[in-house]
């Protein structure tokens, strides 16, 4: 213990740190006085939880197969090798309520062509489940696609000496992407169970939307917590199956996958068809935003007018970014040098809890306490998305630490001359693209979050986010698409920066 | 410097790594650590470059216990896998431990090292540019940089060729000659008989 505690202690203080954001909330909505017979749904609510389990799995099962064919048509495709490859994740960073306006502006539009569309009614499972399959999309392509490039080549050219490609791709090669493939379903089932941006749009009843509307009703937050119980449940047991996935995605495979599938005409005509849904996820919400503003005046318009949200939902990124940095790169460091399920387990408990109940957790704990000047403030929304979005920063950094080559950081312990200089010159270098990659994540996703937002935003500061969200339940217009548009070009502006300051150290370890 | 060995013993779960290795280093010695793969070898250097600590048993230098940071042993090591720096040039790689005080005498240590182990074309390469002989040279040149008073070496001439191998080892007895002591861990016994002086086996974590 006393050898774990000297090699470990900063790691030991993020760990701690991180549990104490996660847990703080938690426990002191657990110290109030509720109704714990909440966490046993009523017949409504066992109704809600099975319309949040249908559009979760039904979103995480469509996910999962376009994503498995448009990985294997990108991975068998001409853009295998290059960097290109990875197009379609250009729209991931884009909140997901804003696909669902691209696609009601959709309609809009060719309403003008058909009008009979315009009477249609679209609302229920079904487009829920189009506008999640195709915000998520991106998650599932990329790790199904990095599930075929990390698989042992060996294996399907052993395959190939003796059956077709077809054959070779599903009895070989898919049984290697599986645990992939189910991790990028269960991530995409907790990000579906835990939104009510897209179904409240819809006039869909999830479980996560009842819990906002109770809190708003009736202002007991730890009766929220009871009622959330059922979907924490949920989402644990979720992530529990998936861990093996996750598991797999942490473990460094060297060989890179050359072979050539030589797929049968059928396969190949389905692949395509699951790239022109990747293309259509990234044409449909830019051609729609754009016809949508109408000109460029109202672009700069939109942007002018939402200037001062836009600043309060970068400033709330930003911090959450900052915050996350040390606690998640501890527990990553942790998760990698010990590998425990438990521990993996408690790091990833806060994508179990929907974004409201942290919200309400927070404002809870810091009401009434010494703290509570921080709840005028943006470092509120800010903790929150922090706490919210950990989990996310965590696994890039934990892929990250995996893949760093030891033996380099090794070779720097031994001929350092100096502490700092070891630090400057090769542990910093090699740790900056996962801890930016992990900060632009979190930033991303707080810029979009309305989950927590929604129940942390100081008074008189309006995040971006929740004006959009505001201005969507009266439907798309002209300023609402501009708004949307300006995310894009942030969310687009930001990441580009990203990528070409990690590209100028393309080739580092 | 006597670098004194006693007891070591190391273990991952069930295997025994090392098992009760004694061993004595005295100043200047060049010796071979001699043994097939698995038989614990380069985890009794990871043990004394510090990187590793061993379940029981004591390491002391001159009489005191050895320091427990890696950098503070007075220790140069090469890995098995060269390990180099691949946001780093190769000559920033080779300088990146050494002593020489000021840029211009450091950069023409440098210099002068590398063209003698033949890779001085190749300072201004990344280290993803060079070939897998090559960055064995390289790290081989950043070992010997740091001017340390012992130099590990875990199968550092192993993928060279006889004649880059024979070169190598020439410059290698150069720069520690008089300077430094070479613990050599390999499975070539002609390496091991070209380039040291006392010899050890190690068979299953026992050194004999």
């Amino acid at each position: 213990m006393k050898q774990f505690l000297k090699y470990h202690k900063k790691q030991i203080i993020g760990g701690v740190i991180y549990v104490l954001l996660f847990a703080a909330p938690v426990v002191t909505l657990l110290l109030e006085a509720g109704n714990p017979g909440l966490a046993i749904p009523n017949s409504r609510r066992w109704g809600l939880l099975r319309n949040t389990i249908s559009l979760g799995v039904l979103t995480a099962i469509g996910c999962m197969l376009i994503g498995f064919y448009a990985a294997v048509g990108i991975f068998t495709g001409r853009l295998r090798e290059k960097s290109l490859r990875w197009w379609f994740l250009l729209l991931l960073p884009v909140p997901q309520y804003i696909y669902a306006l691209s696609w009601m502006e959709l309609v809009r539009l060719l309403g003008q062509i058909w009008p009979s569309l315009l009477r249609m009614q679209i609302f229920g499972l079904l487009p829920c489940v189009i506008v999640e399959v195709m915000a998520y999309l991106p998650i599932c392509t990329a790790l199904a696609l990095l599930g075929l490039e990390r698989q042992d080549v060996r294996l399907a050219e052993a395959g190939l000496l003796c059956r077709k490609g077809d054959a070779v791709l599903y009895g070989i090669c898919l049984p290697q992407m599986l645990p992939w493939l189910l991790s990028g379903a269960g991530c995409v089932f907790v990000l579906s169970a835990t939104d009510f941006s897209i179904p409240s749009l819809f006039q869909y009843n999830v479980y996560a939307m009842e819990l906002f509307s109770d809190f708003s009703a009736y202002g007991k937050a730890v009766n929220s917590f009871w009622l959330a119980l059922p979907l924490i449940i949920l989402i644990l047991i979720v992530v529990m199956l998936s861990q093996n996935g996750l598991q797999q995605i942490f473990v460094p495979v060297r060989s890179h996958s050359q072979v050539r599938l030589h797929l049968s005409g059928l396969t190949k005509g389905i692949c395509t068809a699951a790239i022109g849904l990747c293309v259509m996820q990234i044409l449909i919400p830019v051609v729609t935003l754009t016809v949508g503003i109408g000109s460029w005046e109202q672009l700069t318009a939109s942007a002018v007018l939402a200037g001062e949200e836009l600043m309060i939902s970068c400033g709330i990124g930003l911090m959450a970014a900052l915050l996350t940095i040390f606690p998640a790169f501890a527990a990553a460091a942790i998760l990698c040098s010990t590998g425990n399920r438990f521990l993996r387990m408690l790091f990833l408990f806060p994508l179990a809890m929907p974004g409201a109940l942290i919200g309400v957790g927070w404002l809870e704990l810091l009401n009434g306490s010494f703290l509570h000047g921080i709840t005028g403030t943006l470092l509120f929304p800010a903790l929150g998305c922090a706490t919210r979005f950990m989990p996310f920063g965590t696994m890039i950094l934990t892929g990250m630490l995996f893949r760093v080559d030891k033996k380099c950081l090794e070779a720097a312990e031994v001929l350092q001359s100096s502490k700092r200089k070891a630090f400057l010159a090769v542990k910093l270098p090699m740790f900056a693209p996962g801890i930016l990659a992990s900060g632009l994540l979190v930033f991303l996703l707080a810029i979009g979050d309305v989950g927590v937002t929604l129940m942390t935003a100081p008074p008189g500061k309006e995040p971006f986010s929740i004006k959009i969200y505001n201005y969507l339940h009266y439907g798309a217009s002209e300023m609402v698409s501009g708004f949307c548009m300006v995310v894009v070009l942030v969310c687009l502006t930001v990441t580009v920066a990203m990528i070409g300051l990690l590209r100028m150290r393309k080739h580092g370890n | 410097m006597v670098i004194d060995i006693q007891n070591v013993s190391k273990a991952y779960g069930n295997v025994k790594a090392l098992d009760g290795v004694s061993l004595q280093i005295k100043d200047l010695d060049r010796v071979a650590v001699l043994g097939e793969s698995g038989s614990g070898k380069s985890t009794l250097l990871h043990i004394l470059a510090g990187l590793q600590t061993a379940d029981s048993g004591s390491i002391t230098c001159d009489a005191k216990p050895l320091e427990n940071k890696p950098y503070k042993r007075g220790i140069a090591m090469v890995f098995q896998d060269p390990a180099l720096w691949n946001h780093m040039s190769v000559r920033a790689n080779i300088g990146f431990g050494c002593p020489v005080q000021g840029r211009k005498n450091r950069q023409e240590y440098v210099r002068k090292l590398a063209a003698e182990l033949g890779i001085e074309e190749l300072l201004n390469r990344r280290p993803y540019e060079i070939s897998g002989g090559q960055a064995r040279r390289v790290a081989i040149a950043r070992a010997l940089a740091c001017k340390r008073p012992l130099l590990l070496l875990d199968e550092a001439f192993s993928n060279l060729d006889e004649a880059t191998k024979k070169i190598t080892m020439d410059v290698v007895r150069k720069y520690s000659a008089g300077t430094a002591a070479v613990v050599l861990v390999t499975h070539d016994e002609r390496e091991a008989e070209s380039f040291c002086d006392t010899f050890y086996r190690m068979e299953k974590g026992h050194l004999t």
